[in-house]
Order: structure tokens, then C-alpha cells, then sequence
């Protein structure tokens, strides 16, 4: 069955567009590469490096203006699948997973890999189980999916508190990594810098919200992909003669192994999960790369990767994505390309590591300290980098060597003394990562409140333009509102993602799964699923984190999932199972979500609601 | 329709491939990394085999995965007619 589309076609020369900005970006290093070497003042260099691509983004953000609501909250359905995987991948990696994620790769080697498994799970578990089913319902937000799948207002008004909760956890956590990119190069206080992110955030999505933010994300990810690429490959050509780091640093494993040897990196105990994980600020090395579960126990590790996983899978910032896709098809293929540039990043960041590990551990090892490496001067004044002589004999040793570890991401660069413009251009990219993934969550959580809280719940017969207004006045608040928090609290930003995904994965995970794949699910189970995941999710990380309470089992409050996840699978299946049936037309919409043909059911639904009132 | 034949038969279909697809990515994100260890003595492109598979391997299943159960279900869903032109 042919359905007629009400929207409007696929702009055609979209692939034309990102390619001219693709050159833009690549020609404005090549041109700041030669003003470098004419001697220009790097001030000035490194600010341009910044500010461009920022112009760039800010520009197209105002080239999407849009009056319709339909383009402010699911960009018109008419996103191609591979732009919608580069927004999948912007929205859910971010910059914790390219700067936090690389770091702690570098600092537990193996150990690390759960977290990419779980990212890379994830997105199959979301590929696989919700997005098509999700672009069926067609529902703006999460919380509207599940007011749509059970015809119930009372979830809508459960699910937002519970989802806004672990959505200003991570958005916090990107603000931050991105304040910390910029203060490297931008001599600004943090708490400044912070406030500028969320004003650029603000700038950039509010004309035209989520369309904005689409076209704005695929810019940005084009920027991560060469920050991060281009001076591992150009590293890899200078190690191994090949430019594909991710193939070749196997070689590298048996050198790196024998430096850490050398230096006196033993084979490690197993340690308990936050101390195994490192934090922001600088700590020395412990663990050998390719030594496996030595820092984390095998079974922290699984409870590491399923935590990640399901919290992933149920990022409302990517399911929201659903809704954009042109039909079920493209919702399917959109996840795939999401995964396949996820895999590019996820390859790379081992590869990166190691090679950082290497050139830095090779470069300062046994170096006298007053004759350390004219690279390390930078390092060290930005923080990334502290050289201690412990036992006074001038030498370094493994132990003087403190790094950061969102700084592992710009060691590389730095310490293979690249020219200083593709520094500039990785520092460009993580902000890039960072502004992206914090316009994601914004958004996210704005179309939550306007569309959710205030069209759906508290004014019923808002005119489009009163909506719009909703949702611009949300995005400011929201970005406000996260960047005074960011301010406010001294969490690490990692330790803040992992008890979003958490709380994601207990408090949404369960619900999502059984509302798509069991039709007898009903509102009572889906609630009870809902708070009873987040309650234990929630309330076990603030027991053991502000209260001071000693843990359950010794299970770290990180990965809280472990027992908010079965929790509310089984409130969701004994609640469902105890309570009557849903009412028949609840389980037909059941049904009709399966089938991947025809429109999707939120516009049918909102069109006999329209009917109504006029006949009404 | 819900319970015609030819629906019941797509119903089965779509469920086992789900199931194949499900089994692939236990199997490669929660058991490969479990034998890195053992697997870590032989080298492949000078990578200790146990931890080319967790750190590439399991990923590019992955991907590959996906891409192979979109297609499966593309087919399914054309097969049946209940997929609209795209």
C-alpha cells in the first residue's frame, strides 16, 4: 500500500552541501597550516581554528528557521538514513565518548573494551528491537510514544520527571568535557565557558529545533571524523608507512608491551570498579593495555557492557530520531549507518590510545626531568600533564608521570609534534562533539517539556505558533538550567554519563522492550516499570553517592542497572499480568506498530483528532 | 487480517531471524571477550587474536550484522507487501 507522503520531498543536493563544507573545513586548515608557517601569531591561529567551524554551525542553524511544528520537532520526517546515522552517532557518543572514552582506553587498556561493546550493542539493540517500531508510532518524544501506545495521560506525566532526570545528567556530563576542550585553547574561567557552550547551544537549535539540529549535527560530525582520523592516520604513515592505524597497530602491541614491561608496569590485582576507572583529574598508569580483566573483574565487565548497552538503546535523544526518518525503511537503515560510523570512532579510539600510550611512554621514559621534552611544556601548562620526581634521581620513571584523561585525546597530536593547527583542529573537533551531543540532549529535553508538558497536558488547543514559542522558550531554559548545574557540581563527567545510562537503561529499557514486544503490557505495568526502575536506578546511586551508604553486594553505583533493570522487568510483567487487559483498541495499536507499511500511526491519530474537534 | 495464514508465516519468519540476530550479538559482545584470554598466544596481523576480536571483531560483526538483518527484513516485508515503495 502506497501512502502519499504530506511532506515535503528530500532536498536532493544535500550530499553537494556537506561535500562544499567538507572542502570548506579541509581548506581552512591547509590555509592556517601556511599562515603557521609564515609565522603568524598562534593566538590568532588557534582562535580562528575554533571560531570557524562554530560560525559554520551557528550559520546553518539559522538557515533552518522553520514556522512549522512539525519541522521543530520531527524535522519535517524527511531526514535521509546515512545524515540521520551522523546525527545517531553526534547524539550518542559525544564528547564523553570521544574524549573520556579514549582516555580511559589509554589508562586500562582491554579492560576499557566494555564500553565499547556496550556502545556498539546498543545501537545493534536499538536497530534491532525499537527504531523501526518507533518510526511506526511516530510520536514526537518518548514520553508521547508511551501516552500513544497506551492511550494513557498519566504515563506522559510519569515519564517525564523520570527521563528529564538522567537527560540533565548527561547533558551536564557533555558541557562539561566541552568547557574543558575549549579552556585548552580559550583562556576564559570555566564557569564562562560553560555558560558560552549553552548560549551556542542555544543559538544554534532554537530557529529551527530539531531540523536545526539535524543539519547542524552532520556538520559537526564530518569536523569529528578529521580530528580525530587525520592525525592518527598521518601518525600511523610515520610509524608503519600505512595510513590505516586501525589495521596496523597490532605491531605497535608487542613495542608497547615491552616499553610497559621496561618500565616497570606489573601485571595488576583486581581492583574494585571506581578505582579501576580513572577520573578527570591526572593519575599515574597501573595496568598494562592488553592485559584482560586485570582492573576490572570479569563480572564487573559484563555488568559494565550491559549497563552501557540498554542505557544506549534507550537514549531518548537517539530513539527521538525515529520520528524523523522518511518511513520504517529508513528508520532501519538509519541505525545501521548510526552503527557503522559509530564503528569507525569505536575502532579508532584503541587505535588512538595506543599509539598515544606509546609516543608518550617512548618520548619521557628515562628522560633526565630538566631536559623533558620540549612538548611536554604545553602539556603541562594546560594541566594534561604533571612530571613529578618521586624518588629525586632527576630520571622519569612510570610513577612521575600523571596524565589527564580527557587530555589523551590531544597527547597524541602534541606529543608527535604535529603542526600546531592540527591540534587546534583535534581541540576543534571534541568541542564539535561536545556542542552536538549537548544540543541533542537540549533539544531533547525541550521537546519533552513544550510539546509534552505543555501542548499535550496543559494547553490542549495551543496554536502552532504558541508551540513553537513553548519550545524556544524550553530549549533557553534548558540550556540555562544545565549550564548553572554544570557549574554547581564537582561530579565526574564520566561517573555522570554512566548513571544516566543507568537509570536509562532501569527506568526506560524494560518499559520500551515489553510495550513493542508483549501486547499484553498494559499502562499499570508500564508505570510500575517505569518508576520502580528509576526509583531503584536513582535511588541507589543517591544512597551510595551523596548519602555515603555502603554499596549492595559491591556492585558500584555506576552500574546501578544491575538492579534497577530486572526490577522493573518484573514490576512491568507481574503489574501487566495481575491488572486486566488493555482495552481493545490499545492492543490493536499493539498490532498495527509491527507492521512496517502505511503512515505513521501518531499522524493518523492526530488527524481524527483534528477531524473531531472541526466536526465537533 | 491478523490471523491469515501468510500473516502467521511472516510473524514466524520476522521472530527467528530476530532470534538469529539476537544470538549473534550475545555472542559477540558479552562471550568473545570472555575467551580473549585464552585465544591471547596467537597473533593475527600482530594482534593477539583474544583482543583483535574484542576490540574490532565483535564491532564489525556488528555491523555487519545489522546491515544483513535490515536487508532479511526488507526482503520479508517486500515479500509480503507490507512495505510501502521507497
Amino acid at each position: 500500500m502506497a501512502i502519499q507522503s504530506s511532506y515535503q520531498a528530500i532536498n536532493p543536493r544535500l550530499k553537494t552541501h556537506y561535500a562544499i563544507y567538507t572542502s570548506a573545513i579541509t581548506g581552512l586548515v591547509m590555509l592556517l597550516i601556511i599562515f603557521e608557517q609564515l609565522g603568524f601569531d598562534r593566538f590568532w591561529l588557534s582562535h580562528v581554528m575554533i571560531a570557524v567551524p562554530i560560525l559554520f554551525v551557528l550559520a546553518i542553524g539559522v538557515m533552518a528557521f522553520t514556522r512549522e511544528p512539525d519541522e521543530f520537532y520531527i524535522s519535517g520526517r524527511r531526514v535521509p538514513a546515512a545524515f540521520n546515522g551522523f546525527t545517531l552517532v553526534t547524539a550518542g557518543f559525544g564528547s564523553v565518548g570521544l574524549l573520556s572514552l579514549t582516555g580511559t582506553l589509554f589508562f586500562i587498556g582491554f579492560d576499557a573494551l566494555s564500553l565499547v561493546l556496550g556502545w556498539t550493542g546498543g545501537f545493534v539493540i536499538m536497530a534491532l528491537l525499537f527504531m523501526p517500531y518507533l518510526r511506526k508510532a511516530g510520536a514526537f518524544t518518548m514520553p508521547g510514544y508511551l501516552a500513544l501506545r497506551f492511550d494513557s495521560q498519566l504515563l506522559r506525566i510519569a515519564a517525564i520527571p523520570v527521563l528529564l532526570v538522567p537527560l540533565f545528567l548527561i547533558l551536564i556530563a557533555e558541557l562539561k568535557i566541552g568547557a574543558f576542550a575549549a579552556s585548552l585553547v580559550i583562556e576564559l574561567p570555566r564557569e564562562t565557558l560553560i555558560w558560552s557552550a549553552a548560549i551556542i547551544v542555544i543559538l544554534t537549535v532554537i530557529w529551527g529545533g530539531v531540523r536545526g539540529l539535524t543539519w547542524t549535527q552532520c556538520a559537526q560530525f564530518i569536523l569529528v571524523l578529521l580530528g580525530v582520523l587525520v592525525p592518527l592516520a598521518i601518525l600511523a604513515v610515520q610509524h608503519t608507512n600505512l595510513p590505516f592505524p586501525q589495521l596496523t597497530y597490532g605491531t605497535l602491541l608487542d613495542d608497547l608491551k615491552q616499553l610497559e614491561l621496561s618500565s616497570g608496569l606489573a601485571a595488576e590485582a583486581t581492583t574494585t570498579m571506581s578505582d579501576a576507572l580513572p577520573l578527570a583529574k591526572p593519575t599515574s598508569l597501573h595496568k598494562t593495555f592488553l592485559q584482560p580483566f586485570a582492573s576490572i573483574s570479569q563480572l564487573d565487565f559484563l555488568a559494565l557492557t550491559l549497563s552501557v548497552m540498554f542505557g544506549i538503546a534507550a537514549l531518548p535523544s537517539l530513539l527521538a530520531r525515529a520520528g524523523t526518518t522518511t518511513n520504517v525503511h529508513a528508520a532501519r537503515n538509519a541505525a545501521g549507518w548510526g552503527l557503522f560510523l559509530l564503528g569507525i570512532l569505536l575502532i579508532s579510539a584503541p587505535a588512538y590510545a595506543v599509539f598515544a600510550k606509546y609516543i608518550t611512554l617512548r618520548g619521557l621514559i628515562g628522560q633526565p626531568i630538566d631536559l623533558a621534552p620540549e612538548w611536554t611544556r604545553e602539556l603541562i601548562n594546560n594541566g594534561l600533564l604533571i612530571l613529578t620526581d618521586r624518588n629525586q634521581d632527576s630520571r622519569l620513571e612510570l610513577s612521575d608521570l600523571s596524565f589527564a584523561r580527557d587530555g589523551v585525546l590531544f597527547l597524541l597530536p602534541m606529543a608527535a609534534e604535529f603542526p600546531f593547527i592540527l591540534i587546534m583542529l583535534t581541540i576543534s573537533a571534541a568541542i564539535a562533539a561536545a556542542l552536538a551531543a549537548s544540543a541533542a540532549h537540549t533539544t531533547a529535553i525541550a521537546a519533552m517539556v513544550s510539546d509534552d508538558l505543555y501542548h499535550c497536558i496543559l494547553f490542549r488547543s495551543a496554536s502552532p505558533s504558541n508551540r513553537l514559542t513553548a519550545g524556544r522558550v524550553a530549549l533557553i531554559v534548558t540550556a540555562l538550567v544545565a549550564a548553572w548545574l554544570a557549574i554547581s557540581n564537582e561530579f565526574d563527567s564520566l561517573r555522570l554519563f554512566a548513571w544516566a545510562l543507568s537509570i536509562f537503561a532501569s527506568a526506560l529499557f524494560p518499559v520500551l522492550l515489553l510495550s513493542i514486544w508483549w501486547k499484553r503490557c498494559n499502562t499499570a505495568g508500564a508505570l510500575a516499570g517505569l518508576l520502580i526502575g528509576f526509583g531503584t536506578a536513582a535511588g541507589y546511586i543517591y544512597l551510595t553517592e551523596i548519602l555515603g551508604q555502603p554499596q549492595w553486594f559491591g556492585v558500584d553505583n555506576m552500574v546501578a542497572a544491575v538492579f534497577g533493570t530486572p526490577a522493573a522487568f518484573l514490576a512491568t510483567l507481574i503489574v501487566s499480568s495481575i491488572t486486566p487487559a488493555a482495552p481493545k483498541h490499545v492492543g490493536d495499536l499493539a498490532d498495527e506498530m509491527m507492521i512496517p507499511g502505511g503512515e505513521a500511526i501518531f499522524d493518523r491519530v492526530r488527524r481524527a483528532a483534528a477531524r473531531r474537534r472541526a466536526v465537533g | 487480517m491478523p490471523n491469515d495464514p501468510q500473516r502467521l508465516y511472516y510473524k514466524k519468519r520476522c521472530r527467528l531471524l530476530l532470534i538469529v540476530s539476537l544470538a549473534t550479538l550475545i555472542a559477540a559482545t558479552m562471550v568473545v571477550p570472555y575467551f580473549a584470554p585464552l585465544l591471547d598466544g596467537y597473533k593475527l596481523f600482530g594482534f593477539p587474536i583474544g583482543f583483535y576480536l574484542t576490540a574490532q571483531g565483535s564491532i564489525i560483526i556488528c555491523i555487519g550484522l545489522v546491515f544483513w538483518h535490515v536487508a532479511k527484513q526488507n526482503r520479508a516485508d517486500r515479500e509480503f507487501g507490507i512495505m510501502e515503495d521507497y
